[in-house]
């Protein structure tokens, strides 16, 4: 009995340690992806790939010997191996100007109390002689407060299956009602703005204001010309502000993110079109008093 | 932007214009007509982008000892000067660069900001005996984050190809193109007075580093091309005074007559998978364009006119033909199949047209034209359909374009005029982007004339 008890709090206590050991309890947050591939360049040496080179003449009124012509060497492959790690992934970025949300600490949930049982009265002795009866008092006017409580069963009291076909039919009413049921509104949208990412603070802009801000930002946005089918991009980005009207964060709007994944010339070109908003010559967005003193979320729509 | 991606951009008006005459129809209807889904409500156009290079900073890579910091400075300046010339990029100087430092790994960015860099470069060199490691990053300064990080490991020897290879993984990464820095130039370098120059064939760096001869310059060669899949050049050559076009391997300097034609055979070019050569074969007072198989050796004739029909060019995707020809009484540009017949004339400006080269991405074909109004030589591009012409590089004698892999440049011959006894001639090469706005003289130690592009990385 002992060495079985023994056991088995031997038994538990590995488990508990090995639970707390692999939870990831106090853990420090995975560093980001390495990005880096370490790569071996493999060529054939200098003597094949990027020969010594034999001077060519420089220019001379009279012609000068000829140098000869290369002589037909094998290439000589050098192998070499990469046995080092790859580069050590840089330490997490710097947080984000834009203050995290601060989390929302869900209140407190009401700890269930056991119910308690009523004491059962004890059992008395047998009782007398009963007098006669008074009448009952009249039923008392319903409660403002009472609730009804109808019974979910329609016939309680009829055979097993009048019963379930009772409940069918008490169904099928159900369901032949119109759905009342509304979907949930829409989350996501911008950090820190939660609600429909549609309906940013861009639409609180008259043209007039949203023409001020494109103006404003246009000496910054840059594109390569030569890029192929530069006529046919564009690209959202959703514009988050601080209190002053300074960007602050850009990042492709969830509209385009697909295309843009998709797509190296459109990445680079929404790359550009970050930049143009967060670069220091026009991120102080011209913004109307009536946006200012708080964090803004705006949609920018970039064309060459 | 894709038909569809227009379509999702429209529907903001038109839900507009619906929910409108919904709300005078049914007022019930209106809230769906006016919500589609995905489309936003309002936006802030930004548009009239101004064309600009991205400011880039390199600073010297980093090294352990002197050895490696000394070529960290190389490595550096090349990357400077690949990026720089090509025009899409702006070099922010090491003066404005110097001092910044940055801790624990992450650079300084609002040091690199206050500069004016919107891209930075960093790296480090570890040179141990003969090999060496090279590491660097490429880091988006605004957002402050990286963008790309690579690891090489070569021999010493071939740090300046390592720096071509990382300024291209640059190029690629803020430009979403390939780019073209790790490539080499086939050219002809001439040597000796003028109207007795002896040409030799010579290859180089794209940037004019490493140049040597290929060949001895006993015979006059010209017109060298590159395969696109093996080390190797087509070429015309004046051996034993009968002109061929030859192929050149250039692993071990191998020459070989390319088919045997009762006329001369001149202007080669490969096919985009390599396993053809197609070029012009003199017959009479004309020529005709014939293909010739690699493996088998078998010849093809493609043209079968009285005209001259020359500088034949494969579309990248291998189902036309460009070609010159004068069969309708001028010299211009025509397009047919690549199995011949159907040939259809695209150039229709002023003056002549020669030497047509398609571009790696299909969307234009260069070329010289010469004579007309102007009565310059000019290089040029237009659309495969002959649309969207414009002249790019015009002067007294420039010819013989040659797109870089990526489409984006193109390098030519530029001959300046002589005088008497030949004086002040000189003949250079020189490249210009698409755009026209970027020429650039290409540094050669002797005249040079007939480049040729080589693929990426060959």
């Amino acid at each position: 009995m002992r060495r079985s008890a023994a056991a088995s709090l031997g038994l538990h206590v590995l488990l508990v340690a090995a639970l707390l050991i692999g939870l990831p309890f106090g853990r420090s947050p995975e560093p980001p992806p390495e990005t880096a591939v370490d790569m071996v360049f493999q060529s054939p040496g200098p003597a094949t790939k990027a020969p010594a080179p034999a001077p060519i003449p420089a220019p001379a009124r009279t012609p000068l010997p000829l140098p000869a012509p290369p002589a037909p060497t094998p290439p000589t492959p050098q192998p070499l191996e990469d046995t080092t790690p790859p580069p050590p992934p840089p330490p997490p970025p710097a947080p984000a100007v834009v203050a995290p949300p601060t989390p929302i600490t869900p209140p407190p949930k009401p700890t269930p109390t056991p119910a308690i049982a009523a004491p059962t009265p004890p059992k008395a002795a047998p009782p007398p002689p009963l007098p006669p009866l008074p009448l009952p008092p009249p039923p008392a006017p319903p409660s403002p407060t009472a609730q009804p409580n109808p019974t979910v069963n329609p016939a309680p009291s009829s055979p097993a299956l009048q019963n379930t076909l009772e409940k069918l039919r008490a169904e099928a009413r159900l369901q032949a009602r119109a759905p009342t049921a509304r979907p949930n509104p829409r989350q996501g949208g911008a950090p820190n703005s939660g609600g429909d990412p549609l309906a940013n603070d861009t639409s609180a802009l008259s043209a007039s204001e949203r023409g001020a801000i494109g103006d404003h930002v246009r000496p910054c946005w840059t594109t390569d010309p030569g890029a192929l089918d530069l006529d046919k991009m564009q690209v959202l980005l959703t514009v988050t502000t601080d209190a002053s009207g300074v960007v602050r964060l850009a990042v492709v709007a969830p509209a385009d993110q697909g295309r843009v994944a998709a797509d190296p010339r459109l990445r680079v070109f929404s790359e550009r079109a970050v930049r143009a908003v967060l670069s220091s010559a026009c991120a102080n967005l011209p913004l109307p008093a009536k946006l200012l003193g708080k964090v803004n979320v705006l949609t920018f729509r970039f064309r060459p | 932007m894709t038909h569809d991606d227009a379509s999702a951009f429209a529907l903001p008006r038109r839900g507009l214009i619906g929910a409108v005459g919904a709300a005078l129809l049914a007022p019930g209807l209106a809230h769906a007509q006016a919500a589609a889904p995905g489309a936003p409500s309002a936006v802030i156009d930004v548009n009239r982008a101004r064309a600009a290079p991205i400011p880039i900073a390199i600073p010297v890579f980093a090294g352990a000892d002197g050895a490696s910091s000394a070529l960290g400075g190389d490595m550096a300046g090349v990357i400077t000067a690949d990026l720089g010339n090509s025009g899409l990029f702006r070099p922010v100087s090491q003066a404005a660069a110097a001092g910044i430092n940055g801790a624990a790994g992450q650079p300084n960015f609002p040091a690199w900001s206050a500069v004016g860099a919107q891209a930075l470069v960093t790296g480090s060199i570890a040179a141990s005996g003969p090999s060496m490691r090279v590491e660097f990053r490429l880091w988006d300064v605004l957002p402050g984050t990286q963008l790309q990080g690579t690891a090489y490991t070569s021999t010493t020897a071939n740090w300046r190809r390592i720096a071509h290879i990382i300024a291209d993984v640059i190029y690629e990464r803020l430009l979403g193109e390939k780019g073209y820095f790790d490539t080499r130039i086939a050219y002809v370098a001439a040597t000796g007075p003028r109207g007795h120059e002896r040409r030799r064939l010579a290859i180089m760096d794209q940037d004019g580093a490493n140049p040597r001869s290929l060949t001895d310059g006993s015979w006059m060669a010209l017109t060298p091309r590159f395969s696109p899949v093996h080390d190797q050049l087509a070429f015309m050559s004046y051996a034993n005074n009968r002109p061929r076009v030859y192929l050149l391997d250039l692993a071990n300097g191998r020459q070989s007559a390319l088919g045997e034609f009762d006329g001369m055979t001149f202007a080669p070019r490969f096919s985009p998978d390599g396993g053809r050569v197609i070029m012009a074969v003199a017959h009479g007072s004309g020529s005709d364009i014939v293909v010739v198989d690699l493996a088998s050796r078998a010849a093809q004739r493609l043209t079968h006119s009285d005209s001259i029909d020359v500088s034949p060019c494969y579309s990248p995707d291998g189902s036309q033909i460009v070609f010159n020809s004068d069969r309708g009484g001028d010299q211009q540009l025509y397009i047919m199949g690549a199995g011949g017949g159907g040939a259809r004339r695209t150039s229709f400006g002023s003056g002549h047209y020669a030497t047509p080269v398609w571009s790696p991405r299909g969307d234009l074909i260069a070329f010289t034209r010469f004579g007309g109004a102007s009565g310059s030589f000019n290089v040029g591009v237009m659309q495969p359909d002959g649309g969207g012409e414009r002249i790019l590089a015009q002067g007294w004698n420039v010819q013989a374009p040659t797109f870089a892999p990526n489409g984006r440049v193109l390098m030519f011959e530029s001959q300046s005029r002589a005088g008497e006894g030949g004086a002040g001639y000189s003949s250079h090469l020189a490249t210009v982007d698409i755009t026209g706005f970027n020429q650039r003289p290409v540094r050669t130690p002797t005249n040079a004339s007939d480049p040729a592009w080589s693929p990426l990385g060959g």
